[in-house]
């Protein structure tokens, strides 16, 4: 079947972006544009889910307690892109599947989205970070922080 | 105990203990700032005393809003010896709800609040296995370090999201959040979705979104306006006449890869969908897509 496009705008500089597609291919992965955008994206439940972050916004999310941002370790390959664990797809299937269901989100539906941008990027960085101990996302090319 | 900073303005507190007598804690607000304080009780039953303003019964499985904009405020919680007590509680105050909410239409009681001229309390003791099921997960945060900060934020937001719509209650506009039942419902479409030509059994879907099947059965109708059988055959009849406008295969070949073991039956099912058989329908959507076509 013909793929669908929906959009949904979150808060500034926050975006979902919703594809239907026929097939039932499972993956996640986070795409780092240098210095301007990151992308948790992934496939589910027949859907493909782009959760597309400024990084002015992800740093305000981010902004939790005390944890410094960190740098994104490991296995990024040169692209930027990261692949992450199939739970990360699965959560994002059911993020697409509310999404399309939603066309101007009220407060309680942003709240409830914005909640599991959250979770995906806790989900998706603990994959890319197993020991789970260390820091955050920073800005490809920015300097390594001392953090962790 | 214990207790996280999420952010500037928001936090979150989550106790688990056994009494062998009762206890009660007194807090007193200092801030002097409004806070907005969501009580979700998972195992015990405790009292809820705001001092000059009531007292509210909290038991298992309820959740309380509470609305402080008076500084000195001050709430005792009494619980009683002997059964296991666990909770949690996400505190966001006004100034960080206000940046939350910026924009948006909000219950009456919000709004109030935030505007400072709203009643000093509010409290409303609701029953919500939606509420439970989140305070559990944030309970049961599989992350460490930053990450379980982010992710007991995107809990504490869902909170928030379930509170405002129970706040909203029937007021119009009020914002409100796609049922349980709905959500399941769209996910067992989802699933149906992934492998439309081997779906699993109806015994299978209900198992897999976690209702039984007359609970799925119900509110797939409800959702989609059809049960699952007739979701699947409407499916597949659509993808026929996508593939019967867009490609060249021979009917006999599309009724086969949608599952059809004879064609007369494929043939009969798109008759009544589309009042026509595949040929004919074959026919006319090319007359129409085709230069110079009927319809062109």
């Amino acid at each position: 079947m013909s793929a669908k496009i929906k959009r949904l705008s979150l808060m500034a500089g926050l975006e979902i972006s919703v594809h239907t597609r026929d097939e039932p291919v499972v993956s996640a992965m986070i795409l780092l544009v240098p210095d301007t955008t990151a992308v948790v994206g992934g496939r589910g439940h027949g859907y493909d889910l782009d959760v597309i972050l400024s990084f002015d916004c992800l740093e305000t999310l981010l902004r939790t307690g005390d944890a410094p941002l960190g740098i994104m370790p490991g296995p990024i390959d040169e692209d930027g892109v990261a692949r992450i664990g199939v739970q990360a797809a699965d959560l994002c299937g059911r993020i697409a599947s509310y999404v399309r269901h939603v066309d101007r989100p009220n407060v309680g539906e942003t709240l409830y989205l914005q909640g599991k941008v959250l979770e995906l990027l806790a989900r998706g960085m603990a994959d890319l970070m197993p020991d789970g101990t260390s820091g955050l996302l920073a800005r490809p090319g920015s300097p390594p922080s001392s953090s962790g | 105990m214990s207790a996280w900073t999420l952010g500037d303005g928001a936090g979150l507190f989550d106790h688990g203990f056994r009494l062998k007598q009762d206890l009660s804690i007194t807090g007193t607000k200092v801030v002097s700032t409004g806070i907005l304080f969501i009580r979700s009780g998972l195992t015990s039953t405790s009292l809820c005393r705001r001092d000059g303003l009531g007292t509210v019964t909290e038991a298992p499985g309820q959740y309380s809003l509470h609305l402080s904009c008076r500084p000195g405020d001050t709430c005792t919680i009494t619980y009683a010896a002997g059964e296991p007590a666990a909770g949690l509680a996400p505190i966001i105050t006004e100034d960080r709800l206000r940046s939350i909410l910026a924009g948006q239409k909000v219950p009456k009681p919000i709004e109030r609040f935030l505007d400072g001229r709203g009643e000093d309390f509010a409290t409303l003791p609701r029953s919500s296995a939606t509420m439970r099921r989140i305070a559990q997960e944030a309970r049961n945060n599989p992350y460490q370090g930053g990450m379980a900060d982010l992710f007991l934020q995107g809990k504490v937001f869902e909170m928030l999201a379930e509170a405002l719509t129970d706040l909203g209650g029937e007021e119009q506009g009020a914002p409100r959040l796609l049922s349980p039942l709905h959500r399941r419902a769209m996910m067992a479409r989802d699933v149906l979705m992934a492998e439309p030509l081997n779906p699993p059994t109806l015994e299978d879907l209900a198992q897999m979104v976690g209702l039984s099947q007359r609970r799925l059965v119900q509110a797939f109708r409800q959702t989609h306006g059809m049960t699952v059988g007739e979701w699947l055959v409407d499916w597949r009849m659509k993808h026929a006449a996508e593939l019967l406008r867009e490609g060249a295969l021979p009917v006999k070949e599309i009724a086969f890869r949608l599952g059809y073991s004879h064609v007369n039956n494929f043939i009969a099912a798109f008759t009544r969908k589309f009042g026509m058989p595949p040929a004919r329908y074959r026919r006319s959507a090319v007359s129409v897509h085709s230069p110079g076509g009927a319809s062109a």
